[in-house]
């Protein structure tokens, strides 16, 4: 539907389309005209409309449209034609300028929201290492990472996600690196995307995987602008959605929760240690519960002696068997997790003395709980932690395994993780294998594994991702 | 057949991770109680022919171009690859059976005396068809991180073992040979002929340059680690040997250290068990896949079921007769293996021209 010469009539069809009370019309004259500007209260900068649109309009007295948008001095001003192109961009926060007399109106940028500033974000704080992270605006987050990538092949793809949101999403890559077909892919998938609406970028991860019910996550997240770009560097895609702090990158693979970008600016030595101490954390997490249960139900046999006069003292009276008492304390330790995650702040020392004294002390002395299962479960709760992107998965096989060596005991243990194994070795997200660059194994990508070379020895890019420049670093040998 | 699912990498780890698994466990009673203190004669014949086995594939791989086996056949005769593929599956069925129960025993001795072992042993079946159903893709990489696991296991229980030997209790290598080593080998061919499953993962994988010699050398080092354990197991129980029905468990049980760090060898032996299923889970896979092929199906689900089912109703039935297995193994079913394993193989010098697209 084209716009009308009616000033009258493109307001009253404007309103017909947008009943709602935030959209404000101005209507003004100036001496040879009458114009109106129409724009959302909420996300519009009116100091700006006031100062850059009306008061030139009334300075130069433009009798139309035409002259109007060249007499304006301000960027990205565009024209429109049809009702629906304007009401379009008049949701997404444009201003709109029309005029008495003319079938077209001008757009301008005055957008403006309340956002947060730049910040360290809470899950990935670094000692060394730059400390800004992502916020919820996309064009906040495009600009950290444009000031990191400064090369013309560096693109940035937007998209219109939501059926009644409309949140901006940017796939954002570089050309010269990203495998085009991993490209085409993620643009395939989020232009597949049919959904009310996206509150944050974790709704895209969930539907641009390709395995939807998989208990891993298949999707790499940062807040963390360095990170960002390092992997895209490395070849992958990222994606950064409007209205949330967490971007996307594809393909993901499992080692990456285990590299933290502090690794790459500390002593690689220390780093190694670091990156070993989360995987056997991770370990200790998952198979330590489960452990201790099948060893204290069917193999006593694997406790050394000593060990075993201090769990059969400790365990004397206790009520429970030893898996429902292990699982109970979890079911605690959890409860205690959720709730203090919810909780106001305030009451959170309520909670930590309630926790602590009441449910861990008192549980103890009272003969509830062995003090050795709240040290397991303690220790295990503690570990989970190490690697906070796999908390919810490991969470969930722990008491997987908790069950299975309740249950059946230590061979249970043996044949869940053969099915898990089988499981990730099975697992591919965007055409890369899950467990790579151990299954398959890649010796040049074990540069970057959980043992990690000196970083001027990682010379190439992972090379499961196959990019299409392979080699990152060339070293000139200066004498 | 699927190209380059499976990389030579993948097959050297098959090797080192899988082979030793199947044949420490029970075989080393058996061949202790037939060849007594020459227990390590029957290995050395045994090694011998899967050397020769494993070499000839090698030279005819490299000959044919990589052709999969099965294509070779089908160009000769496809009723004929279809037979040959059948009488592979059942081969391989029947080669699945004595590890599964083997696995069982195992289970059951070492780690559950009190417990009905039927709800602990028989999921396993569920792992089974599950990598059936993957394929050897799936299999290869399990492979590089199962190598992992069985050389800390194996390491371990020859740490734990080793210092308790008695190598004097075994014959020197030329001395007192006799009738007992060639007849145990020959009544022992279900436990080795892993050179064989090389046959069905002919091209799947990318021959590079000296590819042969991996595969070789991977094949070789963990038979040299099985001959080891024979020869620690016979140094360490001397005659009694054949009463320790499961090797595995019984070796390292002498080690001083134990009594210190308490029952180690049984951390090793549940690590063992870790890379034992899948052990016991590729003649099965290799089994699915004939019977696939055989079949002319595409998807290898229904062939899954079926030879699971089959061998879970097998291992009921006769899990407990044990004894009875083998002897019924021995008497009708060795000429199967020594044709299956040793013979039908030859089969492949039928495709004499290299693989077109691979040229």
């Amino acid at each position: 539907m084209k716009l009308s010469k009616s000033l009258t009539k493109n307001i009253n069809t404007i309103k017909q389309k947008i009943p709602s009370q935030d959209v404000i019309y101005y209507t003004f004259k100036t001496p040879n005209q009458t114009f109106c500007t129409i724009y959302i209260d909420s996300i519009t900068d009116k100091a700006q409309v006031g100062e850059l649109l009306i008061r030139p309009i009334y300075a130069l007295n433009p009798p139309d449209i035409t002259s109007a948008k060249s007499s304006l001095q301000i960027a990205n001003i565009l024209t429109v034609s049809t009702v629906n192109q304007l009401i379009g961009e008049l949701l997404k926060g444009r201003t709109v300028l029309l005029c008495d007399g003319c079938d077209n109106g001008l757009m301008c940028d005055f957008l403006s929201f309340q956002m947060r500033a730049v910040a360290e974000p809470p899950t990935s704080t670094v000692v060394k290492g730059p400390r800004e992270g992502f916020n919820e605006s996309i064009k906040t987050n495009l600009s950290l990472v444009r000031r990191r990538i400064r090369v013309n092949d560096f693109n940035v793809e937007f998209f219109e996600v939501g059926k009644y949101s409309k949140t901006t999403v940017a796939i954002c890559y570089i050309a010269s690196i990203a495998r085009e077909n991993i490209v085409k892919k993620v643009i395939d998938k989020i232009n597949q995307i049919n959904i009310d609406g996206i509150p944050d970028s974790s709704y895209i991860g969930k539907m641009i995987v390709d395995h939807k019910t998989s208990l891993f996550k298949q999707v790499g997240s940062t807040e963390k602008p360095d990170i960002f770009v390092q992997k895209l560097l490395e070849g992958r895609v990222g994606i950064i959605t409007d209205g949330s702090p967490i971007v996307l990158t594809v393909p993901y693979m499992f080692t990456e929760d285990f590299q933290t970008a502090e690794d790459y600016f500390i002593s690689n030595y220390r780093a190694n240690m670091q990156r070993s101490i989360r995987l056997i954390s991770i370990f200790l997490a998952v198979f330590l519960p489960g452990t201790f249960v099948a060893a204290q139900l069917f193999h006593l046999q694997i406790i050394p002696l000593n060990f075993l006069l201090t769990i059969v003292n400790s365990i004397k009276g206790i009520p429970l068997s030893p898996s429902f008492e292990m699982f109970f304390t979890l079911l605690i330790f959890e409860i205690l997790n959720e709730a203090s995650v919810r909780m106001p702040k305030y009451v959170g020392m309520a909670l930590s003395i309630v926790g602590a004294l009441v449910l861990g002390d008192t549980a103890v002395k009272a003969g509830i709980v062995s003090t050795p299962t709240i040290m397991i479960m303690a220790l295990s709760g503690i570990c989970l932690y190490t690697v906070p992107e796999l908390v919810d998965s490991m969470s969930i096989l722990r008491l997987v395994y908790l069950m299975v060596a309740g249950s059946i005991g230590g061979y249970g243990i043996v044949m869940l993780s053969c099915y898990l194994l089988i499981y990730m070795c099975a697992l591919d997200n965007f055409g890369v294998p899950f467990l790579a660059p151990y299954a398959p194994s890649i010796s040049s990508d074990k540069k970057d594994g959980i043992i990690m070379e000196p970083l001027p020895n990682m010379i190439t890019r992972p090379q499961v991702l196959k990019s299409k420049n392979k080699r990152r670093i060339k070293i000139k040998e200066v004498r | 057949m699927q190209k380059n699912d499976i990389k030579i990498k993948q097959v050297c780890a098959l090797f080192i991770a899988f082979l030793p698994l199947t044949k420490i466990i029970t075989a080393p009673s058996v061949f202790a109680l037939n060849c007594g203190e020459k227990l390590w004669q029957p290995l050395i014949i045994l090694l011998s022919l899967d050397l020769i086995l494993l070499l000839f594939l090698i030279y005819v791989c490299k000959k044919n171009g990589n052709k999969s086996f099965f294509n070779v056949l089908n160009e000769a005769s496809p009723t004929l690859a279809k037979g040959v593929f059948f009488i592979y599956s059942i081969f391989f069925l029947l080669k699945a059976f004595i590890p599964i129960i083997e696995h069982k025993q195992l289970i059951e001795y070492s780690f559950y005396e009190t417990l009905p072992l039927a709800p602990v042993f028989y999921p396993c079946f569920a792992i089974i068809f599950y990598l059936c159903i993957k394929g050897f893709k799936v299999l290869g990489r399990v492979s590089e991180f199962a190598v992992v696991f069985t050389l800390i296991g194996l390491g371990l229980i020859f740490f734990l073992s080793v210092f308790s030997t008695d190598f004097s209790a075994l014959l020197p290598l030329i001395a007192g040979s006799n009738k007992s080593g060639p007849i145990t080998a020959l009544n022992a061919l279900w436990w080795f002929n892993d050179a064989i499953y090389l046959l069905f993962f002919l091209g799947r994988f990318d021959l590079q340059k000296k590819s042969g010699l991996k595969i070789f050398a991977s094949y070789l080092l963990p038979f040299c680690a099985v001959i080891l354990f024979y020869c620690i197991f016979y140094g360490i129980f001397t005659y009694v040997s054949p009463a320790q029905n499961v090797a595995l468990s019984e070796i390292s049980i002498f080690s001083v250290s134990l009594v210190n760090v308490g029952r180690f060898d049984y951390v090793a032996t549940f690590i063992l068990c870790f890379s034992g299923v899948f052990s016991i889970a590729i003649p099965v896979v290799c089994s699915v896949k004939c019977l696939t092929a055989s079949l002319g199906l595409n998807r290898s689900k229904i062939p899954a079921i079926i030879i699971c089912l089959l061998l879970l109703l097998l291992t009921i039935l006769f899990s407990a007769k044990y004894t009875a297995v083998l002897a019924f193994y021995t008497k009708y079913l060795t000429p199967l293996f020594l044709i299956c394993g040793y013979i039908m193989p030859l089969l492949y010098l039928l495709g004499g021209k290299k693989d077109v697209q691979k040229v």
